[in-house]
Formats: C-alpha cells, structure tokens, sequence
C-alpha cells in the first residue's frame, strides 16, 4: 500500500527546518544508579526519523525502549542520568527548562501511552482535557472555540457523536475510546512527530484493529513521523516502514521492515522471530529464548547477548560488536553477514542452557 | 430453530464418538450489580455466561477463545466451582458437579485443577516453593512428608531445579512461577488442567517455553486441556478443538484446523482478520474486516444475536430471532443466520 514511503533516508519536510531530521537521537544513554554505583537502562543508541516515515521500537520488557522515548520529551523519572544528544527539528531536549519543554511537548510532539485510563484525568470530562490541550499552546484561544475544535478532533479520530462523547468523563468511556481521546490530545497542535508506547497492548484484538487503522490514517492525512514502541513483531509489521531491535539497552538491529523480517542479521531478532507464534503457520515449532535478560550493571565487555545465543563464539566472549552498516541495514553482531545470508526456515542452534526462564 | 441453545444442538458429540470426560450444558452466570447511570437504575444482571454447551474429551485440547467480557474465564471458574454458576449442568465421568456437598467436590477436584494468568499474585509469597506444590496434596490427605516427597519430581517435570525448592516465589522469574503454578495444578496428576490465559502475562520468549512445556505435558500425561486465551495465534498452535465466544456464548465451534481455515461466523471472521502477523509481505496483502464499534453492554445484551450491533451481515432476522448454534454446511456448528 504504502511501500513508497520513505524510509530513515527520506527527504525531510519542510517542518524540519533547515533539512534536520524530525528527531535525531546520538548515542543516548540514561542510568538510574550513581556515578559509583552505575545501573544503567539504556546503553548509547542513535536513531532518527524523518518526516513521513513510521519507525517501530522492538524488544522484551526492560529492553530500554520505553525509557529511550520518555527521554524525548522529558518524561523520565528525577532519578534518571541523561546524557548523549536528542534533537527535535535540529534543536537540542536535553537539559531544556520546564518552559521551554512545556512548548516542546504536544506542539512538536505528541505521546500516546499504553494505559489511556491512568493517563487521562478522571475528573474532567474529555471536551475539556482535549480543549485544554489545544489552550496549552494557543492561550488566547476562548473556551468555546477550543470546545468547537475539541469536538472536531474527536471526530476525526472516529468517536462517534462527538459532540455528545466531549461531555463524557473518562470512565464512561471503553478502553478503545479513551485511546482516541489520547490520540486526540496527542494531535491536537498538530506535532509532527508521534510516539505511541504499546498503543495497543491493554486493547482487544479487534480494537486494536481499529486503532492501528486509524494510525495509519494519520500519518498518511498529516504526513507526521511515527514511532511505535511494541513488544508485539506484528503489530509493528503492519505498521512501520522500519524497525529498531532493543535488547539490553541497546539498538542491536535496525533495518527496513521488509528486511528485517524476511532477513534478520542479529540472532536475537531472529530468536524473536523463531518464538512468536504465527497464525499462518501452526505448525511451525516455537522455540524459546534460554536464559534471561543480563544485569545490565553486571555486563563486563563481551556481547551481552552471548549467553542466550545459538550462534556465539568464543570471539564475542570478549569483543562487544557495535553497530555495522550493510546496505540500509545494520546489526550488532560479530556474525552478521553469515547469519543474514541464512534462510530463515533454519532452525538457530539452540544456546545450551537449562530452562532458565 | 425456535428454541435456540439446546443441548442436543449445540454440543455434537466428540469425534471419535466417546463419552466426554466433562459435559457443559447450558451454562448460565449472571452477576448481580449495582447499576448507576443509563436508563437502568437500581440492581442490574450482567449476563457473563448465557447458556454455553460443550464437551471436552479425555486428553483433548479445547480452547475457548474471545475478547475481553466473552465469558470464557467465567466459564473456566464455573466448572471448578470457584464462581457458583446460576444455572446448567455441568459433569465430570457422569458425575454431576453442581450439586455436590464441599466434601464429595473436593473429592473430584483433584481430577480437575486450574492455572492463573499471573504469576505474581496466584502463589503464596510468603510460602517457600515446595510447600506450595505441596498443599493440594497435603489438602487432598496426603501426610506432609508424602506431600514434600513428590516435590523434587513435580519439579523436575516442569524443568524447575529440585534444589530451589526451599526459596520464595519472588525469587523466581515469571516464566518460572509459572512453572510453580503448572507443578502445583499437577500435584494430583488430574485429568482435567484449566489454563486460564497461562501466557499472557510473559514475554514472548518465555511464552515459547511455556507452550512448548504445555505440549509435552499434554502429549505425556494426556491431560485434557480447557484453554483459555484471547491470543489466536497461541490457541492455533496449541488446541485441537475451538470454541470461539462472544458476550456470553459460543458462537463458533469446531475442530481447530477446519474452524481456523474456514470460519464460518462473521465475528471469527473478524477476529482472525486481525490477529497481527509479524511478516510486513503477509501483512500488507491482507484484506482486514475491521469491526466497526464496541461490544455491546453484558447487562443489556441485544436481542437475538449478540454480535448484530457490530455485523455487517445484520437484517431483520437477526434483531428478532436468536441464531441456533448448528452445523449449516461449514461443518462445524455456527451461530448465525446466514453462515
């Protein structure tokens, strides 16, 4: 459908001024201990998204990828370190003061988190928390016009009888309506930049349908950048142009999305497709990822996901492999090349290890 | 077609024509509530379980699938006894469950025995490992010794190391309190394992080896199985029977392999449409029926067919007569009018 699209080397819009990327992140790393005591959550990652084009962040709980967009809009907990580089239209987040991120937030970027029920205000009806977003940014807006536009986002993001719905408090609401209404907020100063963490996660499947639909609707109508963090390879496969594979606080693969699935070049993208049941092909056998998530505080050189690989050689005992470009792919593995060239129908060789997990 | 739900019409009997292991027959749940707002004020019904029929033969695997509010959890309660059902009749080997006084059901629960979805909060976390494998047996009358002698060898057959089994559940991980909970439901080598959303609550790579341990228990011990998932594609690749429900019924009922390829009902239809495939080729060539609206309210359910106020396929019929859950030609019985 939409194959055309251009990917992470797309020409970037005209939002973008003077041809920077929509958000360009390098080498981010956020830690959550002391400078003695380190615990770090994300290990230096380097991503960016240009106008138009739709990235999906995958990986496991703790892989680091809700926290590495969090940083992005000055979400993350006062006990986090930040440090690295993260540019909005060529501008500098890190180290803005509350004001200046205040504008930042809902005008250049919108957030869509997975929970909508904690992540609206229980006491306000929806009318009121939309129009509210919108006087954020436009404060001589009067009420009554804001209710007006309220009432045409809701509509554009499918509520039916919106002019009804904006009177309605969250709890009166399904969980798929109070995702609209997130979504609502999230472009209702037309950002053009969307993050959506797990959008769908808490969502039925046939919901989440609709919701991914709608998605894919906006980023066509406003030719906004998307980013979809999921734990979900599907999801992210109907959605996204390209994917970002996070394992231990690091981007171990990012590749276009058609690439990546039909030829992954890191094993644990290749694990995680050999474990995720298919509903085209029951047959195929699953297989488990031996082992756990490393101690991220505990990792002494060395690739981290040596333990749990099929592939490892003694060499990745000792050499931590950075990210290699092949093509507008690249991978963080010592073997990439071979592995990549493998069929995918080829079973990895299972990592020797008690059931762990 | 005027009496809809019978027994005779909506449980076939199982394939290879032995008597069920467990019989569910018109299974009925409503939960009083206290309702607020909408044009019902006062005490309200939900009616989480309207009239579900089935049944689930030795050492089979019978999934019941649907969305959230289906009833498909409420109906894994019912037969434990864990929720009182309001009405139906529901038998293990002939013997009527319903009806039993606490001693004689406890007696027949150790043919039955269930799993949780979390498995953080269904075990014990001030109770080292062992004694919570234990307790079924020990509550069965086993001598605690007995009890804990079994412990290394339930243990070991879910892979768990024997050693560990003086530890508390939070120093395990959440596929292997899973373990803790699949070793306990053993415990009394039932015949019966309720798995109420065993997997939802893991990470995909642990889900793997949780299905994988499933399958081999089933395929060792022949354990029937009655699980319990909103997740299609875990469901294909583990049952061998579905029973796909939607507000409190069965809609669609079947061998899983046929029932998957050919669904005969809109609402599968729909719900197979769209279960992601994480393959971008396969997912763009795919034509989504995206259902238009929400479930409608458990308390007020519509008249006829549950699924009209979503259907594309709903007429007049559907609004006044409820569709019988019978084989119209897709072989397997479907409810809905024009299957």
């Amino acid at each position: 459908m939409t194959g055309g699209r251009p990917g992470a080397g797309g020409v970037a819009g005209p939002a973008a001024a003077g041809g920077a990327p929509l958000l360009a992140i390098r080498d981010l790393a956020i830690d959550f201990g002391t400078p003695e005591e380190p615990q770090p959550a994300v290990r230096g990652i380097d991503l960016t998204v240009t106008q138009g084009s739709t990235l999906g962040i995958v990986g496991e709980s703790g892989s680091g990828k809700s926290m590495s967009m969090l940083s992005v809009v000055s979400l993350l907990p006062d006990t986090a370190r930040v440090s690295g580089s993260v540019q909005l239209a060529g501008r500098e987040v890190l180290g803005l003061g509350r004001r200046e991120l205040r504008k930042i937030r809902g005008s250049q970027v919108g957030m869509i988190f997975q929970d909508p029920m904690t992540s609206l205000n229980p006491v306000f009806t929806v009318g009121d928390q939309v129009g509210e977003a919108i006087r954020a940014h436009e404060p001589g807006l009067s009420r009554r016009k804001a209710r007006a536009r309220a009432i045409e986002l809701l509509a554009d993001v499918t509520i039916p009888r919106p002019a009804e719905r904006a009177g309605s408090y969250p709890f009166e609401l399904s969980g798929g309506m109070r995702q609209r209404v997130m979504i609502a907020i999230a472009i209702a100063n037309n950002p053009a930049l969307l993050i959506a963490d797990e959008p769908t996660t808490a969502l039925d499947v046939t919901i989440q349908a609709q919701i991914l639909e709608l998605l894919k609707r906006l980023v066509d109508e406003r030719n906004v950048g998307l980013i979809v963090i999921s734990h979900d390879l599907g999801v992210v496969a109907g959605i996204v142009d390209r994917v970002a594979v996070m394992y231990a606080g690091r981007i171990v693969e990012d590749a276009p999305v058609d690439e990546l699935f039909a030829a992954p070049r890191h094993p644990y993208t290749r694990a995680l497709l050999g474990c995720t049941p298919r509903l085209d092909r029951p047959n195929a056998a699953l297989t488990p990822i031996p082992g756990t998530l490393p101690v991220l505080s505990a990792l002494h050189g060395g690739c981290s996901f040596r333990a749990r690989c099929g592939y490892r050689q003694p060499s990745c005992e000792h050499e931590d492999p950075v990210l290699v470009s092949a093509g507008r792919s690249q991978a963080a593995c010592l073997f990439a090349d071979e592995i990549g060239a493998q069929p995918l129908t080829t079973a990895a060789p299972t990592a020797t290890e008690e059931a762990a997990s | 077609m005027s009496s809809p739900a019978t027994s005779e019409a909506t449980a076939p009997p199982p394939p290879d024509g032995a008597e069920p292991l467990l019989s569910v027959r018109d299974l009925v749940k409503e939960f009083p509530v206290r309702h607020s707002g909408g044009p019902i004020r006062g005490r309200a019904v939900v009616h989480a379980v309207s009239g579900v029929s089935f049944d689930l033969s030795a050492g089979e695997v019978l999934s019941l699938v649907g969305e959230s509010g289906c009833g498909k959890s409420t109906t894994g309660r019912c037969i434990l006894r864990l929720v009182e059902p309001t009405s139906g009749e529901i038998t293990f080997r002939g013997e009527d469950l319903l009806h039993k006084r606490p001693g004689e059901l406890r007696a027949l629960r150790r043919h039955l025995q269930i799993v949780f979805q979390d498995p953080y909060s269904s075990l014990h976390p001030r109770r080292r490992v062992r004694d919570i494998i234990a307790e079924p047996m020990i509550v069965q009358g086993m001598s605690n010794r007995a009890a804990l002698a079994e412990v290394p060898r339930l243990m070991e057959t879910v892979h768990l190391d024997p050693a560990r089994a003086g530890r508390y559940p939070h120093e395990f991980s959440g596929g292997q309190r899973q373990r803790i909970g699949i070793a306990r439901a053993l415990s009394l080598s039932p015949e019966i394992l309720v798995l109420d959303e065993p997997v939802s609550a893991l990470d995909v790579s642990v889900q793997a080896g949780i299905l994988g341990l499933l399958e081999d228990l089933q395929q060792r011990l022949q354990i029937a199985y009655l699980f319990i998932s909103h997740n299609l594609s875990v469901v294909r690749h583990l049952a061998d029977r579905v029973a796909v429900m939607y507000l409190g019924k069965i809609v669609e009922i079947g061998p899983a392999a046929d029932t998957f390829a050919n669904p005969g009902h809109p609402y599968t239809q729909a719900l197979l449409s769209a279960a992601p495939i994480p393959d971008p080729a396969v997912e763009r060539g795919r034509e989504r029926i995206v259902l238009g609206g929400e479930v409608a309210s458990a308390i007020e359910p519509p008249s006829g067919c549950r699924f009209r106020t979503r259907c594309w396929k709903a007429a007049g019929i559907c609004a006044t007569e409820e569709p019988a859950l019978i084989d119209r030609g897709n072989g397997h019985p479907v409810a809905c009018h024009f299957a």
